[in-house]
């Protein structure tokens, strides 16, 4: 598989049940902010042997990122499904730069961990603080089937 | 018992595409950054407003873009019950109202946002083209503007 998938857990001694709102609000904005950074850096891209009517932005478009705030440790996953046009493969892990062997998303993980995740933390460390106490426990559901309904809404 | 997909697709701009271009295309780049910025928006809007017990549906919001032929993006939901869930006291599932509304109040920006993205995507082709490059395939994957990157904090 080359798909990507990265996954920042919080797991804070004491924590326990569902989020708070507004402590479930700085992962949501932090989930925003790590995909806006990437889809900030994740262009100019050469198409080297890709036909010229072929599909463009194919993994630009793919980042996607859920949450998961029910109950420690709690979760904000990013990640990248796209598939080769002429494969049908995932091949984000394998993206890099002309002349960078490194795997670009292995560099935006460290620009992410350096820019992004050490505010998000402090963040969420002193909402955190504010609403310490006895929280009402819940028990994780699970999300059960992949199946979905599809509703149509053309505008 | 199943999750949902809200595909919302907008005719208008797939059209107005065709017309300014010729023929259907892939968005460009600033283009996918107008669709993007609505569907965060929009899924932000509807999760602050998703009724929560285990947090669980509401954490399984995301949203995908669609560029190609059609011009959008899905509003979807993958806990296998979210298709049901309502306010208390009142039936309607939440996917028909909630979801929908949000929606339709933001598409009237939207599709004028990303109708003058097209304006601005094919002069930047055709100023491309009299320069002697290859156009669209030149500056599809390319960034002119600069997106204001939010901090988490």
């Amino acid at each position: 598989m080359a798909s990507v998938s990265a996954t920042t857990t919080i797991d804070f001694e004491g924590m326990a049940g569902r989020l708070l709102d507004a402590e479930r609000a700085v992962l949501a904005k932090g989930s925003r902010a790590i995909l806006a950074f990437i889809r900030s850096k994740w262009v100019d891209w050469e198409y080297k042997t890709r036909p010229v009517n072929a599909p463009r932005n194919v993994s630009f478009r793919a980042w996607t990122s859920t949450l998961q705030t029910t109950e420690a440790p709690y979760s904000l996953v990013v990640a990248n499904d796209a598939r080769g046009y002429a494969t049908g493969l995932p091949y984000v892990a394998y993206v890099h730069r002309a002349g960078d062997n490194r795997k670009y998303y292995t560099v935006l993980a460290d620009e992410i961990n350096v820019e992004i995740l050490p505010g998000m933390l402090a963040h969420f460390k002193t909402e955190f603080q504010k609403a310490m106490g006895p929280r009402e426990r819940k028990k994780l559901r699970s999300r059960g089937t992949t199946e979905r309904t599809r509703f149509m809404r053309a505008r | 018992m199943a999750g949902f997909d809200v595909v919302a697709s907008y005719r208008s701009v797939e059209d107005y595409l065709v017309r300014v271009h010729g023929s259907q295309r892939d968005l460009a780049i600033d283009e996918l950054d107008v669709l993007a910025a609505y569907a965060a928006r929009i899924v932000g809007e509807i999760e602050a407003a998703w009724p929560v017990d285990t947090s669980t549906s509401r954490d399984a919001f995301f949203y995908t873009l669609l560029t190609f032929p059609d011009i959008g993006f899905t509003v979807s939901n993958d806990a296998d019950y979210a298709e049901w869930v309502h306010y208390k006291g009142d039936p309607t599932p939440l996917v028909e109202s909630l979801v929908d509304a949000t929606i339709d109040r933001y598409s009237p920006m939207l599709i004028a946002e990303l109708r003058a993205a097209i304006d601005e995507t094919e002069q930047r082709a055709a100023e491309n083209a009299a320069k002697g490059g290859r156009g669209l395939v030149d500056i599809l994957s390319r960034r002119f503007k600069q997106t204001g990157v939010p901090r988490a904090a």
